[in-house]
C-alpha cells in the first residue's frame, strides 16, 4: 500500500477502507500540518486546520473525482484557504504587540548553536509578509509545482516568482545578521 | 522509437542565459527538483559547462541550508486517533444515498467545500442555514409515523370478523319511517318484581305488541 497512488487510495476510502484511510493519514497528515503551521506559525491552529481538512476529505470520499488535480494540491488548496480565514480573523482582532518573552536562559550554555539559529530562521520566516510565506511555503517547504502553488493562490506563474525571489531575499538580508558565516557573504 | 512533442509545445522556455538561471536560482532555490520541470534539463546543461553558473547555484545553496533549518512540525498522535477514528467505514459508506442527502443538507452543495481556488470571495458552507430545516424535517417525520402508529386504520379489520358483525333484517326504510324502539321490551326492570315480598306484579298483555315489530314480522 506504500506505493498506491493516492487516487487508488481516495476510491478505497470512499468504500470505507480503513486500511486506506490509514495510509492517506500517514502520507499527508504530517504535511498538511507543517504547511499550516508554517503558514500560522502556531502548532495549535494548525493542527485544527489539519483536522478540518481530512475530516473534509473523509465527507468527500465518496464523490471525489481528481478532475486533473493532485490529491495534495486538493487538500493543500483547503489547508490554505483555511489558514487565510485564520490569518484574516487574526487581523481583525489583533492582540496588543507583546513584546518577545524574555529567554529565561539567556546566557546558558546549553543552547547550541545550531537550535538558535533554527529559532532565528523560523522567526525570520514567521515575519515575512502573509503572501511571501505562503509562496516559499507552497513552494519551498511542500514541494507543490509553481503553476499549482499559482493557481491556489490565485497569481501567475510570474507573480509567484516574483514573490519567491522578494522573500528570499528578505530572508538572506534578515539573516546575514546571524549567520553571515553559513551565507558566505560577510 | 517515436518522440512525444514537449508539454510545451512551441513556447519552449530558454533557461540558456545565466541571467534567466538566476531568476531560477532566486526563486526556487539550488535544488533542481524545486525548479519548474520544463526548464530543468536546459539550466542544468547550463550548469555543467559554466562555472559562473555553478557560482551563482551554491550561492543560493547556502540559503536553503539555512531554510532548511526550520524546524518541522510533527502531527500529534492524538490528531492521528481522532482522525482515524471519524474515518468513513463500510457501514457508513453502504448507506451511501442518506448520506448523500445528510452531506448535501449539512454543506448545502454537493461539490468539494472551500475546495476551488481562492479568488478574492470564497463562498463558505451553508450549515447555519440548513440545520434548521433538517431538524424541521425531522420533526415533522416523527409526527408522521406516531399518527401512523397510534391511530387505528380504516383496514385493520380482517375481511372474516366483518362478515360476522351481524346482518341487518330490517330495511332502512323502514327505520326511517319509525322510531324502532318497542318501549315495552326495551324498558328496563326497575323496583321490585317479587310479589311474595308484596311487589306489584307486572302483567304484560300478549296483544300489546309494537308496530315497529309487526312490520318487522312482516318484512323477516
Amino acid at each position: 500500500m506504500g506505493n498506491e497512488p493516492d487516487e487508488m487510495l481516495m476510491l478505497r476510502v470512499g468504500t470505507g477502507d480503513h486500511e486506506a484511510c490509514h495510509a492517506l493519514v500517514d502520507r499527508h497528515l504530517g504535511r498538511i500540518v507543517a504547511f499550516a503551521s508554517r503558514v500560522l506559525g502556531d502548532r495549535t491552529m494548525a493542527e485544527d486546520v489539519a483536522q478540518e481538512v481530512f475530516l473534509r476529505l473523509w465527507v468527500q470520499a465518496q464523490r471525489w473525482r481528481p478532475r486533473g488535480a493532485r490529491l495534495t494540491t486538493w487538500l493543500h488548496r483547503i489547508a490554505l484557504n483555511l489558514c487565510l480565514d485564520w490569518l484574516a480573523r487574526r487581523r481583525e482582532t489583533p492582540l496588543d504587540e507583546v513584546d518577545e518573552p524574555a529567554d529565561p536562559k539567556p546566557h546558558a550554555t546549553v543552547l547550541l548553536q545550531e537550535q538558535h539559529l533554527s529559532h532565528q530562521v523560523g522567526k525570520a520566516v514567521d515575519e515575512l509578509p502573509d503572501s511571501q510565506r505562503i509562496a516559499i511555503t507552497l513552494c519551498y517547504y511542500q514541494g507543490l509545482r509553481n503553476s499549482e502553488a499559482a493557481e491556489m493562490m490565485g497569481i501567475s506563474v510570474e507573480a509567484l516568482e516574483s514573490l519567491l525571489a522578494r522573500g528570499r531575499r528578505t530572508l538572506k538580508s534578515r539573516l546575514r545578521a546571524v549567520a553571515s558565516d553559513l551565507l558566505g557573504d560577510a | 522509437m517515436k518522440h512525444s512533442p514537449p508539454p510545451y509545445g512551441n513556447n519552449r522556455p530558454s533557461v540558456t542565459t545565466l541571467q534567466r538561471l538566476q531568476q531560477l536560482l532566486d526563486a526556487y532555490g539550488a535544488n533542481p527538483e524545486r525548479w519548474p520541470a520544463e526548464e530543468r534539463v536546459a539550466a542544468l546543461a547550463l550548469l555543467a559547462h559554466s562555472t559562473e553558473a555553478r557560482a551563482q547555484r551554491d550561492e543560493a545553496a547556502r540559503l536553503d541550508a539555512l531554510l532548511d533549518l526550520v524546524p518541522v512540525v510533527h502531527p500529534s498522535a492524538e490528531l492521528a486517533r481522532r482522525l482515524l477514528a471519524a474515518a468513513p467505514t463500510e457501514k457508513t459508506q453502504a448507506e451511501n444515498p442518506r448520506n448523500r442527502s445528510v452531506q448535501v443538507l449539512y454543506f448545502g452543495r454537493q461539490h468539494q467545500p472551500s475546495a476551488t481556488h481562492r479568488n478574492g470571495t470564497r463562498e463558505r458552507p451553508r450549515r447555519m442555514r440548513i440545520r434548521p430545516s433538517l431538524a424541521v424535517a425531522a420533526s415533522l417525520a416523527v409526527v408522521l409515523w406516531g399518527v401512523h402508529t397510534l391511530l387505528p386504520s380504516r383496514h385493520e379489520l380482517p375481511p372474516e370478523v366483518i362478515a360476522n358483525l351481524g346482518v341487518y333484517n330490517t330495511p332502512t326504510d323502514v327505520l326511517l319511517q319509525w322510531p324502532g324502539v318497542d318501549t315495552l321490551k326495551t324498558m328496563p326492570s326497575v323496583g321490585c318484581l317479587d310479589s311474595t315480598l308484596g311487589c306489584p306484579e307486572l302483567k304484560v298483555s300478549p296483544e300489546v305488541d309494537s308496530q315497529s315489530q309487526a312490520r318487522e314480522r312482516h318484512y323477516v
